[in-house]
């Protein structure tokens, strides 16, 4: 396989962040939601590495805490694209009549509405903002990305050739779609998922920003860069930690979505 | 006797202007008998492979008849015409490496094949063979094809992926899936055009071989008359979608009498010209009225 840059330097950013998380579930500094007011705003120093916020919690033990429920939410959101989006942008390019333009007019709609308005609205819906709602917001969200691309790639393979071979030897239409188109499409829709666990991330972010996602005891890191706002000019290591880390994980993920494609792309790739 | 194809009166057109892409083609094959296919490209050598198969595109207009063993195939249901894909007819595709799937080991996709008609045939329900069974004669059926088609070291090329094989092993392993189920039709759409002479020669002779090995009658379609010449018995010629000419391959080649196979064939013949004259090309033999009439064709 192909060294990519980006790839590697992506794969180790969003390992970085799911050691992060790993590690938050057998060892914690300090507990993350323990209020210590005695020891509040405290500057990077030891014990407490990254500081402390306005109520002594541990800034390094929130990060920590975080990165599980921001790994979380970028599964769970590509997950619900994916299993949605593939299969429909799958038949959409395959099948032929009105279900295919059913879809992807459907999509179009969905695409007009923005996260964001969809959190808000499943929220009210749900009486209340939880990550779930965010999730699921964020997950439907991304499901039109998932339906084109996948419909774009599927409109490639089926006019080739081995489409239509299968079809000289009687192939159910399920087998083609199962065994001969899904493999070969799957490379874009990996790259499509490593880029909208990207866009998942940030979404969740602002929405917990909004506090539209987790309750005040739940550790996301849009939540900690909300506390951290009134105290922007005088404590800026509050937002700094958080929004490093947001930062670092949604370059990685764009990171690891370039690199899949470089490595993955045979317009791109070397000559074998 | 029905012969095993008849075709007659084939008309197809493409497209709501209706361009015209065959016109009143007519013709029979009976069992085991080559049939060679020639012309230029864009003369309707592949649409008519592909109206015999039931593949034409959805924007395809067929009309006139098509004959399989009696039974007419223009219109029939895309169920019925399952049955017969695969079993009675395949195909043999020009470009190998198009033609496989890059992501399944060839060994596998030849096996589809194979299951696929086990499935309608029923097999298993008649011997009563268990699971385990059907699995190990299925996997010993596609590797005693591998090894007649010729591929070196079955078992293990049964595992490569299309990418993995130059060119004739792919071109072995399609004829491998074409000729796995011993149907009574294999239609070849120019199967040696991509590979290199010397190959090409190769697999020519290994398709004379399968061929004749299960009977299969054959459409072989090609614009090269060298390979026609060597595999078919009889030959038709398609100008624009018409047929011209049709005769055995010697007396055709030997002796053509419409103006454009003797274009086609004096074109071939490239021993035949002196060094430093001009090469002969088609539009030599044609009369300007039907160089008019098949511009107008093409339009």
């Amino acid at each position: 396989m192909k060294r990519s840059l980006s790839l590697t330097i992506g794969a180790s950013l969003v390992g970085l962040v799911a050691v992060l998380a790993l590690v938050s579930f057998f060892w914690m500094p300090f507990d993350p939601n323990h209020v210590d007011p005695a020891s509040r705003l405290l500057p990077p120093s030891w014990p407490h590495i990254m500081g402390t916020d306005h109520l002594g919690l541990d800034i390094f033990s929130r990060i920590l805490a975080g990165a599980r429920i921001c790994l979380l939410v970028g599964v769970i959101a590509v997950g619900i694209g994916a299993l949605v989006g593939v299969p429909l942008g799958l038949i959409a390019g395959f099948a032929k009549g009105w279900f295919p333009k059913f879809v992807l007019r459907t999509a179009d709609i969905i695409y007009a509405f923005p996260a964001l308005l969809l959190a808000i609205l499943l929220a009210a819906a749900n009486g209340h903002g939880s990550v779930v709602t965010a999730m699921v917001a964020i997950g439907i969200s991304s499901v039109p990305a998932f339906i084109r691309v996948a419909r774009a790639a599927t409109l490639q393979v089926v006019n080739q050739d081995f489409i239509l071979a299968a079809r000289t030897s009687a192939t159910p239409k399920y087998t083609i779609a199962l065994q001969h188109i899904l493999p070969n499409i799957a490379p874009v829709v990996l790259v499509q998922s490593s880029v909208s666990f990207g866009l998942a991330i940030l979404a969740e972010a602002a929405l917990s920003y909004l506090g539209l996602s987790a309750p005040p005891t739940t550790v996301t890191w849009g939540r900690m860069l909300f506390d951290a706002q009134s105290y922007l000019f005088s404590d800026a290591n509050l937002a700094l930690w958080p929004g490093l880390f947001i930062a670092l994980t949604v370059l990685g993920c764009n990171l690891l979505g370039d690199g899949l494609r470089e490595v993955l792309d045979p317009r791109l790739q070397e000559v074998r | 006797m029905t012969p095993l194809l008849e075709v007659s009166g084939l008309n197809l057109a493409f497209g709501q202007r209706r361009t015209p892409a065959l016109r009143d083609v007519s013709f029979t094959l009976d069992g085991g008998q080559r049939l060679g296919i020639i012309g230029e490209s864009g003369s309707g050598k592949s649409v008519t492979a592909l109206a015999v198969m039931g593949l034409l595109p959805d924007n395809a207009f067929l009309s006139g008849s098509i004959r399989w063993r009696g039974q007419e195939l223009v219109g029939l249901g895309d169920a019925a015409y399952s049955k017969l894909r695969g079993d009675d007819m395949t195909m043999v595709f020009q470009e190998p490496m198009t033609a496989l799937d890059p992501t399944m080991p060839v060994g596998l996709q030849v096996a589809e094949v194979l299951r696929l008609h086990r499935a309608r045939s029923k097999d298993a329900a008649r011997f009563g063979a268990s699971a385990e069974q059907i699995v190990d004669n299925a996997r010993n059926r596609v590797l005693e094809m591998l090894t007649e088609v010729g591929l070196p070291d079955p078992g293990r090329a049964a595992l490569k992926y299309p990418h993995q094989l130059s060119g004739g092993q792919r071109q072995r392993v399609m004829i491998a899936m074409a000729l796995i189920n011993r149907p009574a039709l294999v239609i070849c759409d120019e199967p040696t055009t991509a590979l290199d002479v010397t190959v090409q020669a190769k697999v020519l002779r290994l398709i004379d071989y399968e061929l004749r090995a299960v009977q299969a009658a054959s459409l072989f379609i090609s614009h090269d008359l060298a390979v026609v010449s060597q595999v078919c018995d009889e030959v038709l010629v398609l100008y624009h979608g018409e047929v011209v000419e049709r005769g055995h391959v010697a007396q055709v080649l030997g002796a053509p009498e419409h103006p454009y196979t003797k274009g086609l064939v004096a074109t071939a013949r490239l021993d035949l010209v002196t060094p430093g004259e001009r090469l002969p090309v088609i539009e030599d033999f044609l009369s300007s009225a039907q160089l008019a009439g098949g511009g107008a064709a093409n339009g």
